[in-house]
């Protein structure tokens, strides 16, 4: 019984770090969209090409960071 | 990569124009040179680019969010089996305990929520924003037109009067267009002037 009880404690906790992951995903999903938005006002306003380009670059970074930042919640998934 | 630039600035055109595809295609290969020349992908509405960001990053998120909540079933799984085997004093406890820690979830949600909303008001009125300014601005649409001028004239596939004509009823909101008429005369008239000047 006692084992069940371990196992069971064992589990939970999974559970629970795995809702905290996904949390921290909704989050980072919120935060990534924000700034996109942001990007795309900001594109709005932009004059010059040489701006307009330096803002894609900026959304290009936006996207890489959100990506490994997903990709590593989404290994610390799998070793729960 | 270079083809790939080429053929997004080849769709571009042919979504703006009303020309079709494969007819541009065919009929002259050098006009994916061209519109590489003219980086007219570039110009495919930065904007557009944006959206397309947004899209794979969001999808990217519902996918990781998937593979995590298929995980999180298979956990709650082997719990429901596991207290399976718990007698009905251990079940209840059990139940408590797990009723307890949802609670303090719920509470730590709660400031997700708040921020989800203060996130959908932010982006109506950034949205708001950016369509009043898009009434008011004409960015990127008559630099668009003329390199399209360009790029058709260079491709010899329409003529100034053609151009003129095809563009002269456009389907877009007609107000904007009225506001915009005299801004869109001149630029058809240096459009004309560098036509005949270039022969």
């Amino acid at each position: 019984m006692s084992t069940t009880i371990t196992k069971l404690s064992q589990l939970l906790r999974k559970k629970f770090w795995l809702e905290e992951i996904k949390e921290e995903i909704e989050k980072e999903k919120f935060r990534f969209n924000l700034k996109i938005v942001e990007l795309k006002i900001k594109l709005l306003k932009a004059g010059s090409g040489e701006e307009k380009s330096q803002i894609a670059k900026e959304g290009n970074l936006t996207y890489q960071t959100f990506k490994e930042k997903i990709l590593k919640l989404l290994t610390e998934a799998k070793e729960v | 990569m270079e083809r790939l630039r080429c053929e997004q600035a080849l769709d571009f055109v042919c979504k703006n124009t009303g020309l079709e595809y494969r007819k541009m295609y065919q009929t002259d290969e050098r006009v994916l040179a061209k519109a590489a020349f003219y980086n007219l992908s570039r110009e495919k509405n930065q904007e557009g680019f944006f959206e397309d960001l947004q899209q794979k990053g969001n999808l990217l998120a519902n996918q990781a969010l998937k593979v995590v909540a298929e995980k999180e079933r298979g956990v709650e799984t082997e719990i429901a089996f596991l207290r399976g085997k718990l007698t009905d004093s251990q079940k209840a406890e059990f139940d408590q305990i797990l009723l307890s820690l949802e609670k303090a979830r719920k509470r730590s949600c709660a400031g997700l929520a708040g921020a989800r909303k203060r996130w959908e008001l932010y982006h109506q009125r950034q949205e708001s924003e950016r369509l009043a300014f898009a009434s008011t601005d004409s960015w990127g649409f008559f630099g668009s037109l003329k390199q399209k001028a360009k790029l058709l004239w260079e491709e010899n596939s329409l003529t100034f009067k053609q151009f003129f004509s095809f563009f002269k009823s456009p389907k877009n909101n007609p107000s904007f267009w009225q506001r915009e008429k005299e801004n869109l005369r001149c630029c058809l008239q240096s459009i004309g002037n560098a036509l005949s000047s270039t022969g």
